[in-house]
């Protein structure tokens, strides 16, 4: 059905050819991206064994000094004197007391010390990881070509950049550096342990792989459940956006009821789906609790008949606690990597097509800077798709000599929009040649094609800053009478002007400020601020109220001057100023010629022009056409 | 590579983009009115709250037995004699005391989360159904994102105290004078020796917990400009190609980048800092308790010499510090759910615009007859867009309103449709008076198909349905015949069980208007407003929804809002509305002789602010543009001059009336061409 079958991006991501990559070379490639902060990592991790190591050390004094006061007591029995006075006392137990609560006091500091350097490191460590991912998930996004931003929505990418890189960074981060507290946590506190009494040393460790093993089928279980809340929610975001969204058809179709039935419905099944959850922590945290419990009473009671039999000492079964509190404390950890690792494998793949996208333009190896010339363009037997087995468009062949001003008519879907697409090479065609100037673009680089090449989208895009900045957007840094120069052959400099800040004024929401053909005459003073050879106007009219189009018709008359122009509009009043009009339907170009040509000649265009002069628009005596500038 | 490529745009980088200010989290003191309201959501849940506190407390106290036992068993191993049999004793105890506290900390668990998530449910609710109570211009005035955020990140930061909240209060106090009475009883002079630490480090914390909140704010704002940068230009990607600003957008990326790094470097230091501070505090206690604990052991004052009571004081400390940071914690996150649950209340406690009086009637099945009464309506009540508008609309009948962007014929519909209520004048549907009837019998009997062709998640199907869900599939399937519109579903990958929406497939906007055209035509409305609805359509998709249209319209009362003109061919009436302008000026150019002085008073009025373009503008098109002229003329001639390329031709040819409150213009039918054998009246309204 005509008119209907729009011209819409493909929707696979298959036919961007994304890079595969199995789990392990992903895991492989995610490690890999620590390369590059190698001395942020070392550092993290050096100060992570010392950090660790005096923390077993302060664990173990406190022990000892326990021990020695124990030891004291029996030795400096029955001198009772002041608190300062016995800091000063000669007994040697006294002093062992006093030295070891110096030693105590040491490893603190030692300790605090540690934990300043290891949180600063641990910061720069992940800021720099962070910096130089996203800049290059950055840099990848703006150079990787049109078909892939085709292909994925704004949003998936911004997540891409955002969220699935701090998934991976948390992973790395966690993976490297937790994994690594944990083991020397184990490995400290088991040989603390073991210099005590390598009996209870091996009961402590027996029970490790157990809890471990408890953990990891705790991470493993919760995991499908928290993802099913996590559906849940997005469920019940997603019927919020559109009751806010579409509030209009609600209240229009009197739909509140229903919709509060359905909220109602979801908030059921995401309640249910959450206190399962709550079921499920309800009884891992009091397990784990009576796991650590459990374990550490039954070292106490080895510890207590040990310490009956005279083989052991307070400070000693207290070390036991000690350790065994470091261990206990970070296995939960465990269950931290799991689930981090398991959301990063997911991250890592999605940034991974970032990064490694092919460009869906490359540049040539040979390229050269577009020689200067009148802006003539050639297509020859070019055939583009956007997915290579559907062309949008077929051997289009004709020449638009330099300074002409080319119109492109035809119904939606009939790929006006990608044959202009292919004059900026935001496309490569799958056959055939577009040259500019008699150089194929295959040739040249994209730099200097697209200085050149100046586009006024169907669809404004302005970004959230000031009009200066809007309007000097491909040249920053623009003198501001070259910049008043550009608005004013753009016919924007009036309302500018009325604008509350005049040019300073920042846009806010991307322009939602400003009506639609204030924005429209804005992206045409953007396009001729870089004084193009060759301009492009994507249908920029069709949404616009008749009074705005006008003006902007009349803007777009004078930037035409001096440059090769292409125009696709739907009204002929457009189209019949120009020097060459391209009929396209289906792909092909059906007709071409001038507008007193084509309607000599019948067909669609002179049906379009006849269906036109039927419904709203004049045909003859155009008096816009010739109403003198100024 | 690129930023190095240009070197001069690296010299004279662009600033970065000023931030838009959006709500962040500031800072604040307590507020305890805010806080008994957020509590008083809990009040449903207060037995279970109850029950979960006092499980708790066991909890915690056997909990707080351990050090104790240790204490106990330190002394009896101490001591001569002690046996295997005397461990096992002290040890089963234990264990017993251990298993009440976990088995207490589960139903905790359960109770207390359980009536937490109710709460936040019970919150989400109430919010949702307060959504479907709002007036439109709430939504008009209030982005999306910022709605979205108060149903999600306000009602989550608010979880934490609801689900948490009194657990944390109770157990931690709780702990914390367990601990100190414990640390009492074991040692008193220990006690005072290590007390005076308490406010200390409930000091410092409280001193980083804002300094560190302040700059987590600094942080999130920063981070803003990198997210926000990051999305505009992937939005914007094709701009971004076009202008080739890759290499200098990526420098000024990096520039945010590089602030956000030194501003989480900078936290990050004020953190390491603190965090080690509160803990070499701690530590601090427990060197105290050793220290002095050794000279009191020392001094004999420890009964029977055993280090045990050191030992259960040094273990006593650790429970008595750990709940006073806890507190700090507490505090700051109850700071955050107060400003969440801030934004929350005052969106419940927000009152629409537009809202049943008290005693409003249900409208009976209507004719369709729409009066305008005087009306004078502004989304700004300062700045009107509507003034003293009086017309009349009779039943049945097609009505067109074209004019200029923001001269209001959006307005006019969304005031037919009781989206908002105006100012001051009547809008009289069938002679009830729209104020005074329920807005759901009004809907049931209207329906809009919007430019914005909004479908929701779901397939064609229930979209179509929306207005009608007890609608059959037949009838469904009927009504699309009937419309026309049959086919074109059909034509969709899954027919009428094809997904749309957010997830579905991507229709065109032709197949979603005409979808929105069946859903409108299955309501069987008695008031169709169809505003801009295929502005966005080429000629082809037109062609085809025009044929849906007419039968769409037949025998109901439409309003048509469009730019282009070939919808409005079919219209009754036109009513067409220009932009509120100096209103003086309008009215000297509504003269005897449209023509000449319309143009001469247009340059008049376009004074030395007005440019060019504007004068140029005008002249072309000024009769019809200005609307100084009441003409009553066929469809398509008015349609082309609104088009701005062809001189107005006709001539007024009948009377006004200038009323006390305004004009009331009065239709005079009998166009010069016929056409279908329609008539076609041109009516035109000046919204001065």
């Amino acid at each position: 059905m005509p008119g209907l079958d729009p011209e819409r991006p493909p929707r696979a991501v298959e036919l961007l050819a994304l890079p595969a990559a199995s789990d392990r070379q992903l895991f492989r490639w995610m490690f890999g991206l620590t390369r590059p902060v190698r001395g942020f990592v070392a550092l993290s991790v050096l100060w992570l064994v010392l950090w660790t190591a005096v923390e077993t050390l302060t664990v173990r004094q406190a022990g000892e000094v326990i021990n020695q006061i124990q030891a004291m007591r029996s030795l400096g029995e029955g001198a009772p004197r002041a608190f300062s006075g016995w800091l000063q006392s000669a007994d040697p137990a006294t002093r062992r007391v006093l030295h070891g609560l110096g030693v105590f006091a040491a490893l603190v500091s030692a300790y605090a010390t540690l934990r300043y350097l290891r949180i600063v490191a641990d910061a720069k460590l992940s800021m720099h990881m962070v910096f130089y991912i996203r800049e290059a998930v950055y840099d990848r996004l703006q150079r990787v070509g049109f078909a892939f931003h085709d292909a994925l929505s704004t949003g998936q990418l911004i997540n891409r950049a955002l969220s699935d890189l701090q998934n991976v960074r948390a992973f790395l981060q966690t993976a490297i550096l937790m994994t690594l507290e944990i083991a020397l946590a184990v490995l400290f506190s088991i040989i603390l342990i073991y210099t005590r009494n390598p009996w209870v040393a091996l009961a402590a460790l027996a029970p490790l792989p157990l809890w471990v093993r408890y953990i990891l089928r705790f991470s493993r279980k919760i995991q499908p459940v928290a993802k099913r809340v996590m559906e849940a929610e997005d469920k019940n975001v997603s019927l919020i956006t559109e009751n806010i969204a579409g509030a209009h058809v609600v209240r229009a179709f009197a739909a509140e009821p229903r919709e509060l039935e359905k909220y109602g419905a979801n908030c059921d099944v995401f309640k249910e789906r959450v206190l399962t959850r709550i079921r499920m922590f309800a009884d891992f945290n009091p397990i784990v609790r009576g796991i650590a419990l459990a374990s550490n009473i039954s070292l106490f009671a080895v510890g207590g008949v040990l310490m009956t039999r005279g083989r052991m000492n307070a400070g000693d079964l207290l070390i036991l606690g000690g350790a065994m509190n470091l261990v206990l404390q970070r296995l939960q950890g465990v269950a931290t990597i799991n689930e981090q690792y398991q959301n990063a494998i997911v991250s890592a793949r999605r940034l991974y097509e970032v990064l490694f996208a092919r460009a869906t333009v490359p540049e040539a190896a040979h390229a050269r800077d577009l020689p200067a010339g009148p802006g003539e363009v050639a297509f020859e037997g070019v055939s583009f798709g956007y997915d290579p087995e559907k062309p949008v468009v077929s051997d289009l062949t004709f020449r638009a000599p330099g300074g002409s001003v080319v119109a492109i008519v035809g119904p939606t879907g009939a790929g006006k929009s990608s044959l202009v697409n292919l004059i900026a090479r935001y496309y490569t065609p799958q056959r055939g040649r577009v040259l500019i100037d008699g150089v194929d673009l295959a040739d040249v680089t994209l730099q200097s094609l697209r200085t050149q090449v100046a586009f006024v989208f169907q669809e404004t895009y302005l970004f959230s800053d000031t009009v200066a900045a809007n309007i000097a957007y491909g040249r920053p840094g623009l003198a501001d009478a070259e910049l008043q120069a550009a608005a004013r052959l753009a016919a924007a400099d009036e309302f500018i002007e009325r604008l509350p800040l005049g040019y300073e004024t920042v846009l806010s929401e991307r322009g939602a400020s400003l009506s639609g053909g204030q924005k429209q005459r804005l992206s045409i003073a953007r396009a001729v601020v870089t004084n193009p050879r060759i301009l492009v106007l994507d249908d920029a009219t069709a949404a616009i109220d008749p009074e705005t189009e006008s003006q902007i018709q009349r803007a777009m008359r004078s930037v035409m001057a001096g440059r090769t122009t292409f125009i696709i509009a739907h009204r002929i009043s457009t189209v019949r100023r120009a020097d060459l009009v391209l009929v396209m339907e289906r792909g092909r170009i059906t007709q071409r010629g001038t507008h007193d040509q084509l309607m000599r000649e019948g067909g669609h265009y002179r049906a379009i022009v006849e269906a036109q002069l039927r419904s709203d628009e004049p045909l003859a005596g155009d008096p816009a056409a010739s109403q003198p500038e100024g | 590579m690129a930023a190095a490529t240009k070197p001069a745009a690296d010299a004279r980088l662009p600033r970065p983009a000023p931030l838009e200010r959006d709500e962040e989290q500031r800072y604040r003191e307590l507020d305890f009115a805010l806080l008994r309201r957020l509590l008083g959501a809990l009040r449903p849940y207060a037995a279970q709250y109850r029950l979960a506190v006092a499980a708790g407390l066991v909890h915690v106290l056997c909990d707080l037995s351990g050090p104790k036992f240790i204490e106990h068993l330190l002394r009896y191993c101490g001591s001569p004699g002690a046996g295997v049999q005397g461990v096992a004793v002290i040890i089963a105890l234990w264990v017993c005391a251990a298993a009440l506290s976990v088995a207490m900390l589960r139903w905790c668990i359960l109770l207390m989360t359980r009536a937490g998530e109710s709460v936040q449910f019970d919150l989400r609710r109430r919010m949702f159904a307060h959504l479907q109570v709002l007036s439109m211009s709430y939504f008009d005035k209030t982005k999306l994102g910022r709605i979205i955020s108060r149903m999600t990140s306000d009602i989550n930061a608010m979880r934490e105290v609801n689900v948490w909240g009194l657990w944390q209060m109770v157990s931690n106090v709780m702990i914390m004078s367990v601990a100190a009475a414990m640390l009492l009883w074991t040692s008193p002079r220990l006690f005072l020796a290590v007390a005076w630490l308490g406010p200390v480090l409930f000091v410092v914390n409280i001193v980083y917990l804002k300094r560190a909140g302040r700059m987590h704010q600094v942080v999130r704002e920063e981070f803003t400009r990198v997210s926000s940068n990051l999305a505009e230009n992937i939005s914007g990607m094709r701009v971004v190609t076009a202008f080739d600003r890759q290499g200098t957008n990526l420098a000024v990326f990096n520039q945010l980048q590089a602030a956000n790094t030194r501003n989480n470097v900078a936290v990050a230091r004020v953190n390491g800092v603190y965090q080690p501070l509160l803990q070499v505090l701690g530590y601090l206690g427990r060197v105290i308790i050793l220290g002095y604990g050794a000279y009191l052991i020392a001094a004999g004052e420890v009964s029977g010499g055993s280090v045990g009571p050191v030992v259960a004081a040094y273990l006593y400390w650790d429970w008595f510090m750990g709940p006073i940071l806890n507190l700090g914690n507490f505090y700051n996150q109850l700071l955050q759910a107060l400003a969440g649950a801030e934004r929350v209340f005052s969106l419940l406690d927000m009152r629409p615009d537009v809202a049943d009086v008290a005693g409003a009637r249900a409208l009976p099945v209507i004719a369709g007859h729409v009066r305008f009464e005087d009306v004078t309506f502004g989304y700004d009540p300062a700045r009107p867009v509507l003034r003293n508008v009086s017309f009349d609309a009779p039943a049945g009948k097609t009505f067109a309103l074209v004019g200029a962007t923001g001269s209001g014929k959006t307005t006019i519909t969304a005031l037919v449709a009781r989206f908002y209520q105006p100012q001051s004048g009547r809008v009289l549907v069938d002679g009830y008076d729209l104020r005074e009837v329920t807005g759901e019998s009004l809907h049931r009997q209207t329906a809009v198909v919007s430019q914005q062709n909004f479908l929701f998640t779901g397939t064609v199907l229930d979209n179509v349905r929306y207005g009608r869900p007890d609608a059959t599939d037949d009838a469904v399937r009927a009504a699309a015949l009937a419309l026309g519109t049959h086919d074109t579903i059909m034509a969709l990958p899954d027919g009428y069980a094809t997904l749309v929406g957010e997830r579905g497939a991507n229709l065109s906007l032709g197949q979603r208007q005409l979808i929105c055209f069946t859903r409108a035509f299955l309501a069987d409305p008695r008031l169709l407003i169809l505003d801009e609805a295929t502005s966005a359509v080429d000629t082809a998709t037109e062609q085809l929804v025009q044929r849906s249209l007419d039968g769409l319209l037949a025998g109901r009362t439409t309003f048509v809002v469009a730019h282009r003109l070939s919808t409005i061919q079919n219209a009754d009436e036109i009513l067409r509305s220009t932009r509120a302008r100096s209103s003086s000026a309008a009215r000297t150019r509504r003269s005897s002789r449209p023509a000449a002085s319309t143009r001469s008073s247009t340059r008049r009025s376009a004074g030395k602010g007005e440019g060019r373009a504007r004068r140029a503008r005008r002249r072309r098109s000024a009769p019809a543009r200005e609307g100084g002229v009441d003409a009553v003329e066929d469809a398509p001639q008015l349609a082309r001059a609104a088009q701005g390329v062809e001189p107005h031709p006709a001539v007024p040819r009948f009377t006004r009336e200038r009323g006390a409150r305004g004009l009331v213009p009065r239709c005079h039918p009998g166009g010069r061409k016929r056409r279908a054998g329609l008539q076609r009246v041109a009516l035109a309204v000046e919204l001065a």
